[in-house]
């Protein structure tokens, strides 16, 4: 649950609320009780409370124990599944108002648009929902084929043999009466001979005097995996949406001015992205100071303000992997964007370990390189040469996933730092094609001609097979 | 009558300014010393702020002046006094002061707390060369301790640690020096060193927690992985104790046997954490990736335990074990100024008996 959730004029009270630690952990269990009973003990803990009897009624009962760790949190869960909801009052009062039922967001991972498919059906769904989701239900041409009733929200269907057009349907329901719904078409064939083929997609970059080059066709690319030369089956140019994890270190001396910058720069950026792109924003020192989930709307960054200054180590490894696994659920094309003035100090993941995940993402990421000093420095977890190969090693993880180190001189340059990569991004071409699944682990080498003279081609190099 | 040739009349003007000279300076000398027992009087008498902040504007408005001279003169010629008259015990309510007024100048923006060390190291010197019983120089290392914490605090790491070894000469069993040696030697890394000073702070203490984790940490960066490996897995099976020395613990057993490529045992050791740790980054992370190794977890619980993290304001445990808190100076900290209480009233008795300088007062 976040603070945007509640009425903008009530914000301040808002922060106090999430920023309240929840109580559940010091009183009795709270399943099972009645409602009226638990909220009179919350009020007894000093919070202000206003309902009517007519909402809180008194067969209501606690249907599930709280796990949340804020007070809005707890206050949510415990009035969600009666369909009541808690508002931000006067003075700071609580009011426990009907719950507005609230759309959920879903889409699909499996099958992606005009996918192939044979006579069994994957699908993979992602779901947002700011309540607990009661069912999911999959028809295909509208008959129901399958029920969901926890995440992960996958399944494969058997579909009856044929060829043609399916429309896949996903239902959500939520448990404190949110609905979702989404459809996408698969192109369903028969098998004749079998051959396991895995759509891939390849995001390539092409720069011609440091800048990227657009207009090229499909024509203009050759596509050689393994040594094999492969169809160029889908060509799309930067407009394919793009999912984007903003990671920005605001440890040590990037606090103050260094920070504002940081949060400008990223704030543009978001304003840059379009209405199909979704990101989310990870802010992190020795400790993680935001995250935000992934969203198609403008994230807004005001309340994310500045830490204030203090010495603070940079725990840069784990928020570089966080932000990785947080893009595995995301179905378009994975970007991480990474604003960090030093090397990692106390992480408990060493960078060898994100490389690996590197390795398994598809994501390309960008690193916005503030300073570049080296790592010289120690600590009681890592001496000077540990800290050097961390960095080598960042440096390692930036090249394989097909991104770029893009280095500024001062903290004045951030801002025109996001400007470049979302230019990049833009300019970027999408080729997709069909690839034969190998044993698993395979690392894949690809290699992209293009058919001009005098340009930079940049793109992941090695795939690995699911 | 014949006048006075000139030159004769200029050369009685700087004999005379010559001769005014040291008048002004004892002046100054008397001034300064005044000043100083005006300070300890106050101190003495439980106004502690008033004291610190008198002391601390002295030393700074006097700094390379005559002034100066004359309150350095004053801390060292008070101090011999009182301990020849009281014992060398008296020093402590000084060393305690000045100790104080360099922490206050320390953690002013523009450094100016070099000037509040060199009298806190001179009283020190001066404690040590009167300490005569062993429960004297228990407390002049005790003092030595303390003020190196503040130096440590500072950055002044080097010195600190030079002042943290004169502790330990003088009590080679000071549990709060030994573990800032240890602490040091660390990050310095010079992991064989740290492990000799854990292993005699062991010695007195065996139950210390902290030290216990570090020897194990420092055990393995060494070679001696076994060894480390029993502590960690002692620690962590300690029922009921999640706290941030058990989380560290459980993150470096769990990040051993990742290494070794057992995820399945890095993943039980992982599971057993409460959902309360789970608000730490590192655990959640790391139990992330064990997940995802294991081709198991959510994404949606990772994002949940990030949240959590990022809602919580306690400090993560790699960065506690980073700042190493030193509990045992805390404590050692405590002892000092409860044996201070007594001295401080016996030596506002001396001060208002013998020094006829504050009887106006």
């Amino acid at each position: 649950m976040t603070p945007g959730r509640l009425p903008r004029l009530v914000v301040a009270a808002a922060v106090v609320l999430v920023a309240t630690p929840s109580p559940i952990s010091a009183g009795p269990p709270y399943e099972g009780r009645p409602l009226r009973e638990v909220l009179a003990e919350l009020e007894e803990a000093g919070l202000a409370l206003v309902y009517s009897s007519d909402l809180v009624r008194p067969e209501m009962k606690v249907r599930e124990e709280p796990t949340a760790g804020s007070l809005q949190g707890v206050l949510e869960e415990l009035l969600g599944p009666h369909r009541l909801a808690p508002e931000i009052g006067p003075r700071g009062r609580i009011l426990i108002v009907r719950r507005t039922a609230r759309p959920i967001e879903v889409r699909f991972g499996r099958p992606i648009p005009g996918e192939l498919v044979t006579n069994r059906l994957e699908v993979a769904l992602r779901v947002h929902a700011d309540e607990p989701v009661d069912r999911v239900r999959i028809l295909v041409d509208g008959k129901q084929e399958a029920v969901l009733t926890k995440p992960p929200f996958r399944t494969a269907v058997d579909l009856a043999a044929g060829d043609g057009e399916r429309e896949v349907t996903a239902h959500v329901e939520g448990g404190w009466g949110g609905r979702g719904r989404a459809s996408v078409e698969a192109r369903q064939y028969q098998v004749t001979d079998s051959i396991e083929l895995v759509l891939r997609q390849l995001f390539v970059t092409v720069a011609k005097a440091g800048r990227p080059l657009r207009g090229l066709t499909e024509e203009d690319f050759e596509l050689v995996e393994d040594g094999t030369r492969r169809e160029i089956v889908t060509f799309g140019d930067g407009d394919e949406p793009l999912s984007a994890a903003v990671l920005l270190d605001l440890s040590g001396s990037m606090s103050g001015v260094g920070c504002e910058l940081a949060l400008a720069g990223a704030r543009a950026f978001l304003s840059r992205l379009s209405v199909a792109d979704r990101a989310m924003v990870l802010a992190f020192s020795d400790r993680t100071l935001a995250v935000t989930p992934f969203r198609s709307s403008r994230e807004d960054l005001s309340a994310h303000p500045c830490p204030s200054p203090h010495r603070s180590s940079t725990v840069l490894n784990d928020h570089l992997y966080a932000g990785l696994r947080l893009l595995d659920e995301e179905t378009s094309r994975r970007v991480v964007v990474l604003l960090t003035d030093g090397a990692d100090v106390s992480s408990v993941l060493d960078m060898s370990d994100v490389l690996w995940k590197v390795e398994q993402s598809t994501a390309t990421i960008y690193w916005i390189r503030v300073r570049d000093e080296g790592a010289t420095f120690k600590s009681a977890w890592r001496g000077v040469e540990d800290n050097r190969l961390q960095e080598e090693l960042l440096e390692r993880a930036v090249e394989l996933s097909g991104g770029r180190i893009v280095r500024l001189e001062d903290m004045s340059q951030i801002g025109s730092a996001f400007d470049a990569i979302v230019d990049e991004l833009r300019a970027q071409y999408v080729l997709g094609y069909y690839s034969e699944q190998g044993a698993s682990g395979e690392p894949r080498r690809m290699r992209v001609l293009v058919k001009r003279l005098w340009v930079d081609v940049r793109l992941r190099e090695t795939y690995r097979d699911d | 009558m014949m006048a006075p040739p000139r030159t004769s009349t200029a050369a009685g003007l700087v004999l005379c300014l010559l001769a005014l000279g040291p008048v002004a300076e004892a002046a100054d000398r008397r001034e300064a010393r005044r000043e100083y027992l005006e300070v300890l009087s106050l101190w003495s008498q439980g106004s502690r702020d008033r004291a610190v902040d008198r002391l601390a504007v002295a030393l700074t408005d006097s700094e390379g002046s005559g002034r100066r001279t004359g309150i350095d003169r004053a801390v060292g010629s008070t101090a011999r006094r009182l301990a020849r008259n009281l014992g060398a015990g008296a020093l402590l309510p000084l060393a305690l002061l000045h100790e104080e007024v360099y922490a206050r100048q320390a953690r002013e923006p523009r450094g100016r707390a070099s000037g509040a060390l060199r009298p806190a190291l001179e009283l020190l010197s001066i404690f040590e060369a009167e300490a005569k019983t062993r429960d004297d120089r228990a407390v002049v290392s005790a003092l030595q301790t303390s003020l190196a914490g503040r130096m440590a605090e500072a950055h002044v790491e080097v010195a600190s640690l030079g002042l943290t070894r004169s502790a330990l000469r003088a009590d080679p069993s000071n549990r709060a020096a030994l573990f800032a040696v240890a602490v040091s030697a660390e990050r310095f890394g010079d992991h064989a060193a740290a492990v000799r000073s854990l292993e005699a702070l062991l010695r007195v203490d065996p139950e210390h927690r902290e030290s216990r984790l570090r020897l194990a940490l420092n055990l393995m960066r060494i070679g001696e992985k076994d060894e480390g490996l029993e502590e960690l897995r002692r620690l962590v099976s300690e029922g009921g104790r999640e706290d941030w020395i058990a989380a560290v613990a459980r993150q470096e057993l769990a990040r051993h046997l990742i290494d070794r490529d057992e995820i399945a045992r890095a993943r039980d050791v992982l599971r057993e954490i409460s959902d309360r740790r789970l608000r730490d980054p590192a655990l959640a992370v790391q139990t992330a990736f064990v997940d995802e190794r294991s081709d198991g977890g959510e994404v949606e619980d990772l994002f949940t335990a990030l949240s959590r993290a990022a809602a919580t304001s306690e400090a993560p445990s790699r960065t506690l074990y980073l700042r190493a808190p030193n509990d045992l100076l805390e404590e050692l900290r405590r002892d000092l100024l409860r044996r201070e209480q007594e001295w401080s009233s016996r030596l506002d008795r001396f001060l208002r008996d013998r020094e006829p300088a504050l009887s106006g007062r």
